[in-house]
């Protein structure tokens, strides 16, 4: 699949945008990742995985808030993706957010890139946390 | 645990909502009026585990058996006391956490968990506050309390 995918809208909270982004595929979440909204989202992320693809880019930047169940959803994508042998790299800024990542070590289990050039670059050289999930 | 203060309270708050759908995003709404007195970083980390609080107690009771008429509440008290320390109670009618969380929560760490979609609650909480505990009150209801401490007299 190329190009734009239309917004789905799951709630007033939150949406989950897909698009291509090179030879990989970028998925925008914004609003908040929380235990109210947390079926919608894993399912909208999930109807995004395909099969031909070997890397996402998960951008949180306009992401404002998540919890632990958001955590989960991000943890339940990963085994996904991996199933397929695809590898997912987060995009975050610097923030309470990206603190939420350390403290959970999410950083060493995901590559975490401040823009996109930077995680398309992590995709393409296949870097991976340090202590990926397929490692379980 | 939990029950003594030597700080004089400075600020205290109660908010309360019957068990529902929206009853998370309710008290967090009406708990900003306490919470945006504090700086960001501080604000940020509070709220963060009383939603997390919540969620457990909310699970606690089993959302999905709440009907719209159910009468059970859960109430937020929040206290802010002279040197900054800030304490939260979650005061619900569930079952309360499962027995030995504690030995639990000495037992694992975010590492062990790194492939688990549930689980990190409580591990959260644990690594953003001072102390944590879990009681009954007077009425038997179910306290889960946090404390977060302050830097000295304010």
């Amino acid at each position: 699949m190329k190009g734009d995918m239309p917004r789905k809208e799951l709630t007033d909270d939150v949406q989950v945008t897909g698009k291509s982004s090179g030879e990989f595929f970028k998925i925008d979440i914004t609003g908040n990742m929380v235990y109210e909204n947390s079926q919608d989202v894993k399912e909208a992320m999930l109807g995004l995985i395909q099969e031909e693809i070997s890397g996402y880019i998960v951008d949180l930047t306009e992401l404002d808030k998540i919890d632990s169940t958001g955590f989960g959803v991000l943890i339940n994508f990963a085994k996904e993706t991996g199933r397929r042998d695809a590898k997912i790299c987060l995009l975050l800024k610097e923030g309470f957010i990206r603190k939420l990542c350390s403290i959970s070590k999410f950083d060493s289990v995901f590559p975490i890139a401040e823009t996109e050039e930077e995680a398309l670059r992590y995709l393409r050289d296949k870097v991976t946390g340090e202590m990926p999930l397929n490692k379980y | 645990m939990g029950n003594t203060q030597s700080k004089d309270l400075a600020d205290s708050f109660q908010a309360e909502s019957r068990v529902n759908a929206s009853c998370i995003e309710q008290l967090e709404e009406k708990c900003q009026i306490f919470f945006q007195r504090l700086p960001a970083p501080e604000r940020e980390t509070l709220e963060f585990v009383l939603r997390e609080a919540l969620i457990n107690a909310v699970e606690a009771i089993g959302k999905d058996r709440v009907t719209e008429n159910d009468q059970q509440t859960i109430r937020v008290d929040l206290q802010q006391m002279t040197d900054g320390t800030v304490e939260i109670r979650v005061i619900d009618e569930g079952k309360g956490l499962d027995s030995g969380w504690q030995e639990q929560l000495k037992e694992f760490d975010m590492g062990d968990i790194l492939d688990k979609e549930n689980g990190r609650g409580l591990l959260f909480i644990q690594a953003m506050v001072d102390e944590i505990w879990s009681c009954q009150d007077a009425e038997g209801k179910h306290v889960f309390g946090m404390r977060k401490w302050g830097g000295g007299e304010s």
